[in-house]
């Protein structure tokens, strides 16, 4: 069921991925190079400082916003806006935020609203209900510069850094050369299964195109980078592409590519896979089982990175579920390896990543009660973070209303459309477990919340008849902190939003690019 | 009461008498941009006016052995009349060069006077090399100073690229006395040396050689030095401090973290009084998008103008933003000290561009015959106002000019003229209705959009282009002279002195040229 209602909506054309090619991975303020932040799909935005639950009354408020391209069709392609800060070109220091369009990257001035530069890609348009659909980016975390840097007296001189590699040598995947200021690169996937990079801070080419997918006209479903490999999953049959999982080693000159077929299972894999400790983790949905093929349908499968080989899987026991489209987040919790995902029945579980589902696969370390109802069409993601007092939360946006069994310590109204839900991740007894701590307000088609300093980001999308709202609620209680007024004229479709230096960034699916936050004069 | 009025009237005067000591004596040019006040203005030249500038021709050129480093090579000449020599009185360009060679050059016939060579006396040994990049290199940086007339016995204080002050004789580049470290490290990128009543003054920019951005002082008669707290941002501009009639100091800051409490004070004007071996901050004014200036790097780069105006002094400067700032010296930037006189629209720099398109270096005032004052910048790309006079596209910049006016009961600067197009403009100097600006030719693009990474000093060496000398009129910015391909190379962040009829300037390839009016 669930598949056939994926298949009636619209497909992407293009799949993107700006991708990463240095292998520095810090979060520098106002960095946020990879769909929900990081390959381990966080949601996290770390570096913020200036937002607050003290700064957001009377400074957070609507920026601006810009039209990007014609209205787009909805389709089941994520989107999310990315941000690279602090690039550097001919016209000077620029913060750019930049999003997939249905052939176009589009790159905008985080701070000014307007446009850098955009890169069109000329590839046919894929038929039937494969046509259409937003980008898919990536982009390269930011070398970390101290400008305040000096050499002492005396002491040695540095290497002088490589320089810059010249363009006739360059090549996917290599490292740019030319220090600090350097180029960094953006890959983009197009429709044709052709992978291109694109100099981040002007759009030109950067090399030769590579082959990356079998087959065109497929439609990607998220991108994830780690290591030099880049990730994609292919869904719906699009292009006779299989539902699979992709990985391109970049590191090879010869682009070796590795892929995980699941048999005409589905992938719930809205950002792409989620990626922590080399491996990579896919939610999969309705379709037959094979043990010979590895497939697990309903499950969570842990993939090794680079050649997506089998590794761990957890399937919940029992029958006549359906694993929800909910990205799964990895993280550390007191040196344990852990992954927050959906469970059945609307319930959420904490997997130990050492061993999934335990000796039988079927054993989750701790499940929650249901929390949501099941809704067909729903899509959803986790956020992990830790607030300064140490302690570990788990987020999550929930597509439809709360199940009666639900009880949170702090309730901030009935939810009937969708809501926010928190959990603590705290220790009882041993074992490590989620316990409920708030609900927020109600939310129409709520996006993957966001987290930057003691605060939550949460996108309420709405619908054809409800234009998307945005809300900043408190992170340790759901208390509605900001909500935006009629800046937003229309609703989102599968948006992500994206939090960096006090901004925050997301579509409308008419193609409009807003920009919310506390802003500086110019 | 004879006496007390007689005192009374010496206590009005005094602010004054740094001014009035200048004015006495042959025309001179005895500190980068003229004076303390760091106006440009040749107060004293007669031989060239509107009238006969388009006469002016090369007088001579001489070629040294001046070692570059980096893209550094000379900086702005001095001009000092009535050197006893021993071939006789001479005026002499005294030419400081980045590898601490002194040249005095025989300002009437081209010919060498002397060379000095700066002898290394830090404790570090030199470093091999001309330094990493374009922004800390191994050069001497600071414009030297000359004692003016009227001030006591007369010498040339040089401070080396180790941070030593030497003081030589004018007269043959002896040292008159053991260097003295002012600077704690070699290679601190230190600015112009300004010299008051026996005071030494000078600031350090961009943090290079690990020293603190401070601006400094050297009591040559207590022989103590003593720096300002806490360090900045890099202090500008090229001129080094600008000295108020007052004897405040006034600096400009640079890029750095923000925290007025802590003194901490980017991105602003800063005005410090020095006195009992101390300095202390007596004001500022930072701009109230001073966040958004340092997040695109759009800092103050300029070493302001200071000149008298309704009984004190008012200055102005101006940064890589593009905007120009009247400030009050009795409350630079009011209660708040985000509140100038005067801030500008935004004159250039539509593309917020911190490469070239704003202004750089320092800034020019003079007064006109009916009292009007004047400021005049350099500025590096295309204007986004309108000025009264204009000479075509300024796709390079060039000079711009303003009128001080009272409007509205604000005192405001109002744009005037627009210079001709110029490639990479240097600070101008006027004189005698005259002005005088060098299209440095200095290729100024910092990143490298084609291959990545940033413009090495070598290539941004080969991409420059000579340099011209035009002279304008400076009531209209009417070109008046054009120096055409006589000169050969270009330069980097130097200036020109005017005296006496003559134009001095040196240049990348170690040429240093004199035009003039025989």
């Amino acid at each position: 069921m669930i598949k056939n209602m994926l298949g009636r909506s619209n497909v992407l054309l293009l799949a993107c991925a700006i991708l990463s090619l240095a292998q520095a991975r810090g979060q520098a303020a106002g960095n946020w190079p990879l769909p929900h932040s990081d390959a381990e799909h966080s949601g996290w935005q770390k570096a913020e400082t200036k937002f607050s639950k003290d700064t957001i009354a009377g400074q957070f408020k609507f920026l601006w916003k810009i039209k990007l391209e014609r209205k787009a069709k909805d389709s089941v392609a994520f989107s999310e806006p990315l941000l690279a800060p602090r690039l550097i070109n001919a016209e000077g220091f620029k913060d750019l935020v930049l999003w997939g369009g249905k052939d176009t990257i589009y790159a905008v001035d985080s701070e000014l609203g307007t446009m850098v530069w955009q890169k069109h890609f000329d590839v046919p348009a894929a038929k039937g209900s494969c046509g259409g659909g937003p980008l898919e980016i990536l982009v390269e975390p930011p070398r970390i510069i101290n400008f305040g840097a000096r050499r002492a007296p005396g002491a040695p001189l540095p290497p002088p850094p490589p320089p810059p590699v010249a363009a006739g040598s360059r090549r996917l995947g290599m490292a740019a050369g030319g220090g600090g200021f350097g180029f960094r690169g953006a890959y983009i996937l197009t429709g044709d299964g052709y992978l291109h990079e694109q100099v981040l801070s002007t759009g030109a080419d950067f090399a030769p195109a590579v082959k990356f997918l079998p087959v065109a006209g497929a439609a990607s479903n998220g991108l994830n980078f780690a290591a030099n490999v880049l990730y994609t999953a292919t869904n719906h049959g699009c292009g006779s592409a299989p539902d699979a999982l992709w990985a391109v080693d970049l590191d090879a000159t010869d682009y070796p590519v590795t892929s995980y077929a699941t048999k005409g299972v589905s992938l719930q894999a809205s950002m792409g896979p989620t990626l922590a400790g080399g491996t990579a983790y896919l939610v999969t949905g309705s379709g037959p089982a094979s043990e010979a093929d590895q497939v697990y349908p309903n499950s969570i499968v842990a993939l090794s990175a680079r050649d997506l080989k089998v590794k761990d899987w957890y399937t919940p026991s029992g029958d006549g579920f359906a694993l929800e489209n909910v990205s799964p987040v990895a993280f550390i919790y007191k040196q344990q390896e852990l992954l927050a995902a959906p469970g059945k029945d609307g319930s959420f579980v904490l997997l130990d990543r050492k061993s999934l589902g335990g000796a039988d696969h079927h054993t989750a370390l701790f499940q929650t009660p249901g929390i949501s109802r099941t809704r067909t069409n729903g899509w959803g993601g986790m956020t992990q973070w830790q607030d300064a007092d140490g302690n570990s939360w788990v987020l999550a946006s929930v597509p439809g209303s709360l199940a009666a069994e639900a009880k949170f310590e702090n309730s901030n109204g009935a939810a009937t459309h969708g809501s926010i839900v928190a959990f603590k991740v705290v220790e009882q007894d041993g074992k490590v477990v989620l316990t409920p701590a708030w609900s927020s307000r109600d939310l129409v088609n709520p996006a993957p919340p966001v987290v930057a300093n003691g605060v939550v980001i949460a996108l309420s999308e709405g619908d054809k008849k409800t234009p998307a709202k945005l809300y900043v609620l408190d992170a340790a209680t759901g208390k509605e902190l900001y909500a935006s007024g009629s800046e937003i004229t229309t609703y989102a479709h599968m948006s992500g939003v994206s939090v960096g230096d006090a901004h925050a960034f997301f579509t409308t699916h008419d193609g409009t690019l807003y920009s919310f936050g506390i802003g500086i004069e110019h | 009461m004879r006496r007390l009025i007689f005192l009374g009237l010496c206590f009005l005067c005094f602010p004054w008498a740094i001014a009035a000591a200048q004015s006495g004596g042959a025309p001179e040019w005895t500190t980068d941009s003229s004076n303390p006040q760091r106006d440009a203005w040749q107060r004293k030249e007669t031989k060239i006016s509107p009238a006969n500038a388009g006469n002016i021709q090369l007088l001579w050129k001489i070629k040294t052995d001046n070692k570059t480093m980096g893209m550094q090579s000379f900086r702005e000449p001095l001009i000092v009349a009535d050197v006893h020599t021993a071939s006789g009185n001479k005026t002499l360009a005294i030419v400081a060069g980045s590898a601490d060679d002194v040249y005095a050059i025989d300002a009437d016939t081209g010919l060498r006077a002397w060379q000095k060579k700066l002898k290394w006396s830090a404790a570090t040994p030199p470093e091999a090399g001309e330094g990493r990049g374009f922004i800390c290199t191994n050069a001497l940086s600071a414009t030297p100073v000359v004692t003016p007339t009227g001030e006591g016995e007369r010498f040339l204080y040089v401070l080396a690229s180790d941070g030593y002050l030497h003081t030589l004789n004018v007269s043959d580049g002896t040292e008159n006395e053991a260097p003295v470290e002012l600077i704690p490290k070699p290679y601190g990128k230190d600015y112009g040396l300004n010299l008051v009543k026996g005071v030494l003054y000078t600031m350090t920019g961009q943090g290079c050689g690990g020293v603190a951005n401070a601006v400094y002082a050297y009591d040559t008669v207590s022989k103590k030095v003593i720096s300002s707290s806490p360090p900045q941002g890099g202090l500008w501009g090229v001129a080094g401090p600008a000295i108020g009639n007052d004897g405040t100091i006034y600096v400009e800051s640079g890029d750095h973290p923000y925290d007025a409490k802590a003194g901490l004070l980017s991105t602003s004007f800063l005005a410090f009084t020095f006195s009992n071996d101390s300095f202390a901050l007596k004001d500022y004014y930072t701009p109230s998008n001073h966040e958004w200036l340092t997040k695109r790097d759009l800092d103050m780069d300029t070493t302001p103008v200071v000149f008298p105006y309704n009984g004190r002094d008012f200055l102005v400067g101006g940064g890589k933003e593009g905007r120009f700032f009247l400030l009050d010296s009795r409350s630079m930037g009011g209660a708040d000290h985000e509140t100038p006189l005067f801030r500008s629209e935004l004159i250039s720099n539509a593309n917020m561009n911190f490469q070239t398109q704003g202004t750089w270096g320092s800034l020019a005032g003079w007064k006109d015959e009916s009292g009007t004052q004047w400021v005049l910048a350099p500025n590096g790309g295309p204007t986004l106002v309108k000025f009264r006079h204009s000479y075509g596209a300024t796709p390079n910049g060039g000079i711009l000019a303003f009128q001080v006016r009272e409007s509205g009961g604000r005192t405001i600067l109002v744009p005037v003229w627009q210079s001709r197009d110029m490639v990479t403009a240097e600070p101008p100097v006027v004189a005698n209705g005259v002005v005088f600006a060098l299209a440095g030719g200095e290729f100024t693009w910092q990143t490298n959009d084609t291959e990545g990474g940033l413009f090495t000093a070598e290539q941004r060496i080969q991409r420059s282009v000579p340099a011209k000398l035009y002279a304008l009129d400076a009531l209209t910015g009417k070109e008046l002279y054009s120096s055409g391909n006589q000169i050969s190379s270009f330069l980097h962040q130097s200036g020109l002195a005017v005296a006496g009829g003559r134009v001095i300037f040196g240049t990348f390839d170690g040429t240093i040229y004199c035009f003039g009016i025989k």
